[in-house]
């Protein structure tokens, strides 16, 4: 073996479909915010 | 179907393999090439069986046995060791494991 | 499938969904992808865990599991990954979650349901120190989650009902790869039912 590493390509590393949501999760500040309303008693955290 | 547990010579719980790795490398003043080879292809099978914990564990623990030794041969055919292990997991995984050298 | 091989499926299924479920929380929890304070402690598979108290981040990832769940009943799933991105929408550390199933699975023991609870409990409990494997991560990171599945799962998603309301797509190539990073092993279990391993990946540089 070289130093470059072993070249072969097991099937382990063939190429999946790699697939994301669409939908984007809250943002650290959307959190923050919308946290911050909760706990001050204008909305009711489900 | 069942296929045998990858082992280190019989050896497959971690107390097992722990056991079997701390003898030999108590045993031996300096590691031969045949038994270095075993501890590699023990290693490329825990990668192809998607265990990279135990590859983890094995490769940490046989480090701090080798150091306990202070001996130039075992830290060489440790090295060698280490190497061949990382080359097997850039292989599958495209990338190596995080190691310290301590 | 025979009657008693679609209930396996459904257990197998079912249990990694509930775990996949805690282990996000406790990713986002560990990162500090959200601050502490929005989460709150729960008990499960026996010991305490961080679950976030935003509604909208609990009903995300109840609608990202439940999009897998058929994924994992079909086996169609290989790997699951919750990745974290810097502010500049780059992958710094990710999360692996490579599952196989077992060719022929195999409930006859009584006691697997507690094996695997026990490999699972495992797993959080190695999620709540990975910090200590890990480099610091850049403030403010998003994060995302990619699936890693056989050509077939798309059109399972496809066929969801669920698909209208939480669709998914193919990921850029940007959000998948990952230069000069290193794999960090967490966990790996291998039971009659699930064989499941955990390990992060981090690039060198996150700054």
């Amino acid at each position: 073996c070289t130093s470059e590493g072993l070249k072969f390509n097991p099937t382990c590393q063939r190429s999946a479909t790699v697939l994301t949501p669409v939908k984007l999760p809250p943002s650290r500040d959307e959190v923050i915010k919308s946290l911050v309303s909760f706990d001050l008693g204008e909305e009711q955290v489900v | 179907q069942d296929k045998p547990a990858v082992n280190l010579c019989g050896a497959v719980t971690w107390c097992e393999v722990k056991t079997l790795l701390m003898e030999w490398v108590q045993s031996m003043t300096a590691p031969v090439e045949e038994d270095l080879d075993i501890i590699v292809q023990y290693v490329s099978e825990l990668v192809e069986d998607k265990n990279l914990e135990m590859v983890d564990l094995t490769l940490k623990f046989l480090r701090r046995q080798v150091q306990k030794t202070a001996s130039k041969e075992w830290s060489s055919g440790f090295q060698n060791v280490l190497r061949m292990a990382q080359l097997v997991v850039q292989a599958f995984y495209g990338s190596s494991l995080k190691w310290e050298h301590l | 499938m025979s009657h008693q091989d679609f209930s396996v499926s459904e257990v197998s299924a079912d249990i990694l969904c509930e775990f996949l479920e805690v282990a996000f929380h406790c990713i986002l929890y560990v990162r500090q992808v959200y601050p502490p304070g929005v989460f709150e402690r729960r008990k499960k598979y026996n010991i305490p865990v961080q679950v976030s108290r935003h509604p909208e981040v609990r009903s995300y990832i109840q609608e990202v599991v439940k999009s897998l769940r058929p994924l994992l009943q079909n086996n169609e799933l290989e790997k699951v990954v919750l990745v974290i991105l810097d502010g500049f929408e780059r992958p710094v550390e990710r999360f692996v979650f490579e599952i196989t199933t077992p060719q022929q699975p195999n409930i006859s023991d009584d006691s697997f349901l507690l094996r695997i609870e026990q490999a699972l409990r495992s797993f959080i409990l190695k999620l709540n120190i990975c910090e200590a494997l890990l480099s610091d991560k850049p403030k403010d990171c998003t994060w995302t989650v990619q699936v890693h599945t056989k050509e077939s799962a798309v059109d399972t998603l496809q066929s969801q009902p669920l698909i209208e309301s939480f669709p998914w797509v193919q990921a850029e190539d940007l959000q998948t790869s990952m230069a000069d990073s290193r794999l960090v092993p967490l966990k790996a279990m291998q039971t009659g039912l699930v064989q499941m391993q955990l390990y992060a990946e981090e690039i060198e540089d996150k700054t």
